[in-house]
């Protein structure tokens, strides 16, 4: 069971802030979120706190964040 | 037409003279306006070692070539002097509509020195220029001050104002505007209560000094529309700032029970959808159409405006997890015209000290009803506890002595924005080297750091990411008074900057490298003015002045998280200072070399400086 949260505006799009997938073969992650108006270089991929992208594969046991990228004020 | 007036008004408050301030034509391209401005004027006219709330210290309120023309987020405005809670330069900028309003007064800046003798307000309606009366305003918080000078001006004017804080030489006071906007941590409301200047109110009518105003207009109206296309754009109108809190503890990066932790557990109370939740409106300054100032009913009934610095600092830094009760600190801190950032990190310092049991007088993390008294105390300085912390969080360290100083989160004595640095290395360094002592608004890179690098790396990038930061954010944006959001925040090309500073100034030589050649000039010239400063106190400028707070090498990052246990390592903090110091060319000190200075055309400012060390 892989855990993906979604941090800000994300889990509005999505509907979701957290949920568990059932990962049988690795997957990446784009194939599980997908935020089409959002420009893909404003997307921060985290799996277990280390940084990667939505090419990046999922196992089964990955916590996945997703955030925004922000500028910070 | 050239983009400028070619003036600045002049009021001395000691002799009532008031004149205008023609400077050299050079300055346009040399200093662009806003910041640039600001800081040529301190080092060019303030006198070394001048006591910050003395009379001759100087007061200047500067736009740039694009305040208040129509296009996207254009009206801010600089406001600087020699600062009382730092000893060094000070500056700050807000979105008003005293900016727009100066430049249609045919005016590009303020230059206040001197001291009133009793309270007055400076009415500029175009060219006539009077100091007036106000004694009946002073005492007044800011909310009445500008009600009752929008009763006599209309609700057009441009209005600056200070509250009791400004009055009372709080050192973190700020200037506020009408439409709720505070600008000037570091404490540059106080200097305008050092001077008996309760507000100055702004009304011009006159035609703007453009020399393509077709094409501003054109390149303005696509940029409103390019932000309003943005993907992210009604997640910005629905949440503003506040988005960052969420963001803040889930990298363990909030700053929690006075900067001891980075995530806390009431988090979900305070975030952006709490507040896009329950806000009843929104505010915003003139000429944005990225609104941001979230605007809630708090827990005295008054329409407080939230944005996440404040939020943070004063919720999960004082363990206060109600966001109708951080509304209450917010509202009492704009009324009164304090810093909501320094005056959180005050608190929670407060808060650090009593848990330490060294005070005989306590605040619990949490305690809403206790932290509100002590606002009122340090707004008005009321008694010994209510004087000290009105000093800043660096001074009580002073006061408190021993492990105090691992309590302040300072850099240069202003306290730091709402960043959670123990496990972020290059924030830590653009909070220790930003040129007015800890602040974000020059660079904030922790997207960078966690999404391309090894967060907890002290690689060179980071120092480059700071710097190229800090030229776009602190030094072009600064100087041009236009809001960096539209580009942070929605990705509003840079390169509409030059393009509207050659449609306004009809010089075609603009480009980014030209205008990052600037940000570099105003760097080494206001470090040149903290050297300069520090001097005069018997002080050598060295780089432990651009060291990140002491907790942050001291203490470990406590609470839950991922990060728990992490913390900044001196050695390695001092390789990647000492890269930065190359990339900016200034020498082990932190002192601009002769090189620097000579290729920034700052040859005089080597000169002096050589007198000096
Ligand atoms: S984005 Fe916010 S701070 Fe910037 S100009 Fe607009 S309202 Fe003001």
């Amino acid at each position: 069971m892989a855990i993906v949260r979604l941090i800000g505006y994300f889990s509005s799009i999505a509907g979701y802030s957290e949920k568990e997938f059932i990962i049988d073969q690795p997957i990446k992650v784009r194939d599980i979120v997908n935020f089409p108006n959002i420009p893909e270089e404003r997307i921060i991929v985290l799996i277990n706190e280390k940084g990667a992208n939505l090419d990046s594969i999922i196992n089964s046991t990955d916590y996945v964040k997703i955030f925004p990228v922000i500028g910070g004020g | 037409m050239t983009g400028y007036h070619g003036k600045l008004l002049q009021v001395n408050l000691n002799s009532n003279n008031i004149s205008d301030f023609v400077y050299p034509e050079s300055w346009k391209d040399d200093y662009i306006g806003g910041r640039g401005f600001a800081v040529k004027i301190l080092w060019d006219q303030l006198p070394k070692g001048v006591d910050p709330l003395s009379p001759e210290n100087i007061l200047i309120f500067s736009i740039g070539p694009l305040s208040g023309l129509t296009l996207p987020s254009s009206s801010k405005m600089v406001v600087a002097a020699k600062s009382p809670l730092t000893g060094g330069y000070g500056d700050g900028n807000l979105g008003t509509r005293a900016s727009p309003m100066l430049k249609k007064a045919g005016y590009d800046g303020i230059i206040v020195t001197g001291k009133a003798e009793y309270p007055v307000y400076l009415l500029i309606n175009n060219n006539n220029i009077s100091l007036e009366d106000a004694r009946n305003l002073w005492g007044k918080g800011t909310y009445d001050t500008e009600a009752a000078l929008e009763k006599l001006y209309g609700k057009k004017a441009g209005f600056l104002t200070i509250g009791q804080g400004g009055e009372n030489l709080v050192k973190y006071a700020t200037i506020r505007s009408q439409e709720g906007r505070s600008g000037g941590r570091p404490g540059i409301g106080a200097v305008m209560g050092s001077k008996n200047l309760k507000a100055v109110v702004v009304l011009g009518n006159q035609q703007l000094p453009i020399v393509d105003p077709e094409g501003v207009k054109k390149l303005g109206k696509e940029g409103y529309r390019t932000i309003k296309k943005a993907g992210m754009y009604e997640h910005w109108m629905a949440q503003g700032t506040t988005m960052v809190l969420e963001w803040c503890h889930e990298t363990s990066t909030l700053p929690t029970l006075n900067f001891q932790q980075g995530q806390f557990s009431g988090f979900k109370n305070l975030d952006g959808n709490e507040l896009a939740r329950v806000k009843t409106t929104q505010f915003g300054c003139p000429r944005c159409n990225m609104q941001c100032g979230m605007v809630i009913k708090d827990e005295a009934g008054k329409d407080s405006e939230l944005d996440y610095e404040n939020i943070g600092m004063l919720g999960p830094n004082l363990g206060i997890d109600d966001l109708k009760k951080v509304g209450v600190l917010n509202w009492l801190a704009d009324d009164y015209g304090l810093d909501t950032i320094s005056l959180g990190s005050v608190l929670g310092m407060m808060g650090e000290a009593s848990q330490h049991n060294i005070l005989s007088e306590k605040v619990n993390w949490g305690d809403f009803d206790k932290f509100k008294e002590l606002v009122t105390r340090i707004s008005f300085r009321s008694d010994e506890l209510g004087n000290l912390l009105a000093e800043g969080t660096k001074r009580m360290a002073d006061h408190w002595g021993g492990d105090a100083i691992n309590w302040a989160i300072q850099v240069k004595g202003l306290e730091c924005s709402a960043y959670n640095s123990f496990s972020i290395p290059g924030m830590a360094l653009s909070f220790a080297t930003s040129p007015i002592g800890a602040h974000h608004k020059d660079a904030w890179v922790i997207s960078y750091e966690i999404n391309e690098t090894n967060r907890d790396s002290y690689e060179i990038l980071k120092a480059e990411k700071v710097i190229e930061l800090q030229r776009i954010r602190g030094g072009m944006f600064e100087s041009l008074t236009t809001c960096r959001f539209p580009w942070i925040e929605l990705g509003y090309s840079l390169d509409n900057y030059p393009k509207f500073l050659h449609q306004v100034t009809g010089n075609s030589n603009w480009d980014l490298n030209q205008v990052f050649k600037v940000a570099d000039r105003i760097y080494s010239l206001i470090r040149s003015f903290w050297v300069r400063e520090f001097h005069s106190e018997g002080i050598e400028w060295n780089k432990n002045f651009d060291y990140p707070p002491a907790k942050w090498f001291n203490e470990e990052l406590a609470g839950d998280g991922p990060y728990k246990g992490a913390k900044l390592d001196r050695t390695k903090y001092d390789q990647l200072l000492m890269e930065y110091y190359n990339l900016r060319g200034w020498n082990e000190n932190g002192i601009p070399k002769s090189e620097t200075l000579a290729k920034l055309d700052l040859v005089d400012v080597d000169n002096y400086l050589k007198t000096l060390i």
